[in-house]
């Protein structure tokens, strides 16, 4: 009877140990996240985001669906132009099991721009524009992101370094699960966390 | 001298007997043993319930060593490794290794059959990365159980061969994630 008793205090122990070992040093549980959908373009079709710290609120439309040289795309309209990540994520995209693709009129191809599934500190070249060295896109970390109507956990932050010469600018794209992109922003000269835009609404597709 | 040394050496049984008393020691000793086992699993692991859709059912290994206790009770150990491809993202890697300890109870019927069950409890190492693309990796340390069962067959002495069933039981904060894994057994028995 006591061998017996020293052998499930052991098993209970060893399952204590175990069970508190869940998560610890690593903020995403991975299983749970693999079903959520960070690029929910066929679920919602409706996108509004507050200025912050200046600038102009804008909207983002998910409207046609059609297949378009190759791919599944929608076209997304944004209700006023917008520069880094927000401003590629318009005109015809096509989300794909690899990423979003994104397409190029000029020289008239599809582009990656985001690749999926978002994994901590990966990272994926851009198409760089005239004068720019280099452009990458990559995961930079998993932060909580609030909003003045609603808090999102687990976001992804996607960072978009661009390289001229000797210097670098960033722009932040904060991803959430379901949702899709809920803050805009960029780094200042001094390393900090500007945000310019942050969602207010976004509507479900019926 | 060859009659008296004849004479002299006892009763003369028949061969079939002593292969009889053979089998009939064989069969206690196999009663009291303790036993243990050292085997090689590959099995089949498929996703159940929400995760259906968003992995596939991959084949892996698995190494299981049980110390004897008693006759019918041991100790179990295991530990497996699995890469599931991501149904929706397919240059992603889903990798899946339990680790377990456990209790089995077995049931013999000897000489050559043994079945037994086991529960578990795991811990389950996740790491989700990309194939070929990108060094990126992100893991996830959580806990659960399992439940199994499973028979085999003495090949020989100390060789025998087998399949089994298990439920493993993931947990990730609160949510429980089943997966059943079904598996061929190739062991080296104490």
């Amino acid at each position: 009877m006591n061998g017996r008793g020293n052998i499930f205090s052991r098993l209970l122990a060893f399952s204590a140990i175990l069970l508190a070992a869940s998560g610890c040093g690593n903020p995403q549980p991975l299983l749970t996240m693999i079903q959520q959908d960070y690029l929910p373009i066929e679920t919602v079709n409706y996108w509004f985001y507050t200025a912050v710290n200046g600038g102009t609120s804008f909207s983002r439309t998910r409207s046609i669906e059609m297949d378009w040289e190759g791919r599944y795309s929608y076209t997304m309209t944004l209700s006023t132009a917008q520069t880094g990540p927000a401003g590629r994520f318009s005109g015809s995209v096509a989300p794909d099991g690899d990423g979003l693709y994104i397409w190029d009129t000029t020289p008239g191809l599809w582009r990656l721009d985001r690749k999926l599934p978002y994994i901590l500190l990966s990272e994926w070249p851009l198409e760089t524009a005239t004068g720019e060295d280099s452009k990458i896109f990559k995961v930079g970390g998993i932060e909580n992101v609030q909003t003045a109507v609603i808090d999102f956990e687990r976001c992804y932050r996607l960072e978009e370094v661009t390289t001229v010469g000797l210097a670098a600018s960033t722009n932040i794209v904060w991803v959430a699960p379901g949702v899709g992109d809920v803050q805009y922003g960029h780094l200042s000269q001094n390393a900090e966390v500007i945000i310019d835009h942050v969602l207010a609404v976004y509507l479900s597709a019926p | 001298m060859c009659l008296a040394s004849v004479l002299s050496a006892g009763p003369i049984e028949p061969r079939g007997i002593e292969v009889s008393r053979a089998v009939d020691q064989e069969i206690e000793q196999q009663k009291t043993s303790r036993g243990g086992s050292l085997s090689l699993e590959p099995a089949y692991l498929i996703p159940m319930g929400k995760l259906e859709d968003d992995l596939g059912a991959p084949v892996g290994l698995a190494v299981n060593f049980d110390v004897g206790i008693t006759s019918h009770h041991s100790w179990v150990f295991g530990i497996s490794l699995f890469e599931f491809e991501l149904l929706k993202h397919r240059d992603a890697v889903f990798r899946l290794v339990p680790a377990w300890m456990g209790w089995r109870v077995k049931y013999r019927i000897p000489p050559v059959v043994e079945s037994w069950w086991e529960v578990a409890a795991a811990g389950y190492y996740e790491s989700l990365s990309f194939e070929s693309t990108s060094s990126a990796k992100q893991e996830y340390l959580t806990g659960g159980g399992l439940i199994g069962t499973g028979i085999s067959y003495n090949l020989t002495r100390w060789f025998s061969m087998g399949a089994n069933f298990r439920i493993h039981f993931i947990s990730e904060e609160g949510e429980l994630y089943p997966m059943l894994q079904f598996g061929l057994q190739f062991g080296v028995r104490g």
